[in-house]
């Protein structure tokens, strides 16, 4: 067993509206194993993304409110620690990427001055040193010229040359856990591939773990090592790569696959999973799936599933699993 | 110059360009041309679907805006159901409108938040006088929500109060209204989730065998386009650089750019890994596109002829056509 760099357990984000709290995250448990990648995905609202930015605690309070739970990181609640702490950890042991590179870096800084600021925060080198450093991981992610370019501002360059601004200041304080939030969404698929092998090369010199929420399976399928898939809130399954895409359990993990073209299909109409995702403030008693679920028997309308480990290894939260033989 | 017009062909696109002027100072004097699309010639079949596909900034926007005439063309011919349409003067152009109808990506950006649905759909109806009356307005609206599969209560409800599915529905529902034979989508799927894009791309194949529609279906989801589409353009850099029928451009793909597109797409499959070729840097600017064939700098099988000389879009056979001097026209 590997060890874990990051355990998270029965965590629950709550935010107040104005029609009530609404549970964002609900009991939700992630263990993230040391220079491995884990896969977080779902749809929209499902709650991955509010998970990530639990970990960075940067989740706006209030609204948002710790219910419960606990984020182990190195023997420390990190839902606890002091904001000082937190931020010496943050952006240097613990890192994260966003999915829109044009709206998270200051357009008024030169992209040298922002890699610069992070290094010096966390590592108290002196301003050239810092520029140093920059221009070192403007070459390590694969700028060209980065002595000319940390000079320049975030709208001169495109959108995968600010991905790489983003890698490159994620990265610049050797962080021993990388977040991506849809890191390539907004790219172009050339581009995706070399950012996403930009990442695995890293990965594999700094011995990083990394935690990709994604809604692309694709990009699952070729970058992860664990998937943990999320719905409504809940963690739904949990299993190693290989076991979701060959033996998914739970009904909607199955029909994610399945609604992908070019994946399991037959005949010329895409399977659907039909129906929307359920309203956080009144989800139905039961299984949060049941109203869009092919498989649906009685108990799933009275009792909400645990998640259950049906094969070593191998969790689902369901009382009818996808049968494989 | 007039070739024989086959019967099938509803949209015919001969040398199409579409430049931006690029201003500088505070006279906004003209110093360079964007080329958006940069001399494109291509048919459309009555009936089938056209994918459209390329990395942002080729063109394929501009080119599904361009032949609705949303933006004028430069230079080239639009013929539409056999007509020439390219300098079509406006008030004809709003009948011919009727027939061509375009989807947008956003569909949360291009639904007025201050009209109710039953407006929004019904706008359509009274601009064309389809429907004179409010009550057989009514009724042509609720047709249209039933058709894209939404209550007829969503008739009284705006546009916030919806999904992004179901927005993208109503979307839909619009460009319905007027009866179009041809729809632009531009990216319709591109903003959902993906077991929404399923529910969505299944709607857009059921309208089009009840109604006999013809898409010209622009994405950046290849697989998407595969699944949809009869044929398959691909454009790099406002040229069409391949056209094949989609099978075959999946299956065996000519153009080198094609190809290094192809294996850039992961696949839902963690036990294939298949050879990718890797592209080097990002598209050019297509202000200052290279010279010779516009893809040369980033292509690996790139030759000395390539550096001068563009590469014509040629006939390879089996209904293929591929820009690439590694493909020399059959004699």
């Amino acid at each position: 067993m590997l060890e874990e760099v990051l355990k998270i357990q029965d965590l629950t984000v709550e935010f107040a509206t104005d029609e009530g709290a609404i549970r964002a995250v609900d009991g939700v448990n992630l263990k993230i194993k040391k220079g491995k990648t884990l896969g977080v995905v779902g749809e929209s609202g499902c709650g991955k993304s509010v998970t990530a930015l639990s970990i960075m605690r940067l989740i706006p309070m209030p609204p948002g409110r710790f219910a419960s739970g606990v984020i182990d990181y190195e023997g420390r609640n990190l839902r606890d620690l002091p904001e000082k702490e937190m931020r010496a950890l943050r952006g240097n042991r613990i890192s994260m990427i966003f999915q829109e590179p044009m709206t998270s870096l200051n357009p008024v800084f030169t992209i040298g001055d922002q890699i610069a600021e992070a290094v010096r925060l966390h590592q108290g080198v002196s301003r050239k040193e810092a520029m140093d450093k920059a221009v070192d991981m403007l070459h390590l992610v694969g700028i060209p010229v980065p002595e000319e370019r940390i000079k320049t501002y975030p709208h001169q360059l495109s959108g995968g040359m600010r991905q790489r601004v983003m890698i490159a200041m994620a990265l610049s304080c050797k962080p021993d856990l990388l977040i991506a939030d849809e890191p390539t969404t907004a790219l172009d698929v050339t581009i995706q591939a070399q950012i996403m092998e930009l990442l695995n090369r890293l990965q594999r010199e700094m011995g990083m773990s990394i935690i990709l929420i994604t809604h692309d399976l694709g990009v699952v399928a070729e970058t992860c090592d664990d998937v943990t898939v999320m719905y409504a809130g809940r963690v739904v399954e949990e299993a190693n790569v290989n076991a979701i895409f060959q033996k998914p359990l739970h009904p909607y993990t199955h029909g994610l696959l399945n609604s992908v073209p070019g994946f399991n299909q037959e005949g010329t109409r895409l399977k659907t999973i039909p129906g929307l995702v359920p309203n956080l403030l009144r989800l139905p008693k039961g299984c949060r799936f049941q109203d869009r679920c092919p498989r649906v028997i009685g108990r799933c309308r009275e009792v909400e599933p645990e998640l259950e480990e049906m094969s070593p290894g191998h969790f689902a939260r369901c009382y009818n699993p996808v049968p494989h033989n | 110059m007039e070739t024989s017009v086959q019967p099938d062909k509803l949209l015919e696109v001969k040398n199409l360009k579409k430049y931006f002027p690029v201003t500088k100072g505070t006279f906004r004097k003209v110093t360079q041309q964007l080329r958006a699309v940069d001399d494109v010639t291509f048919d459309i079949f009555r009936g089938e679907t056209l994918g459209l596909v390329g990395e942002s900034g080729c063109g394929k926007s501009t080119l599904g805006r361009t032949v609705l005439r949303l933006y004028e063309p430069t230079a080239g011919k639009l013929s539409y159901n056999h007509q020439d349409i390219t300098n079509l003067p406006m008030s004809q152009l709003r009948s011919l409108r009727r027939s061509m109808q375009i989807i947008f990506q956003d569909p949360y950006a291009s639904l007025n938040p201050r009209m109710t649905v039953g407006n929004i759909i019904g706008e359509a109806l009274q601009i064309h006088k389809l429907f004179p009356d409010k009550s057989s307005r009514e009724k042509r609206v609720l047709d249209l929500l039933s058709l894209v599969g939404l209550r007829p209560e969503a008739m009284q409800r705006y546009p916030h109060e919806f999904s992004g599915g179901q927005r993208q529905r109503i979307g839909i529902a619009r460009a319905l209204a007027v009866e179009p034979k041809f729809i632009v989508c531009d990216e319709p799927i591109s903003a959902l989730d993906v077991s929404i894009q399923a529910q969505i791309v299944n709607l857009l194949q059921d309208l089009q065998e009840q109604l006999g529609l013809t898409y010209l279906f622009i994405a950046h989801d290849l697989m998407v386009v595969k699944h949809i589409s009869t044929r398959v353009a691909v454009m790099y850099l406002g040229n069409i650089v391949e056209v094949a029928p989609a099978k075959a451009l999946y299956a065996d793909p000519k153009h080198p750019y094609t190809q290094a597109l192809l294996s850039a797409v992961p696949l839902p499959d963690p036990t294939r890994k298949h050879q990718r070729v890797m592209l080097k840097g990002e598209v050019p600017s297509p202000i200052n596109p290279p010279q010779g064939c516009k893809f040369h700098p980033r292509c690996p099988q790139v030759m000395e002829i390539c550096r001068h000389q563009a590469p014509p879009l040629i006939s390879i056979g089996e209904g293929r056509q591929v820009a690439c001097h590694l493909y020399p026209p059959k004699a």
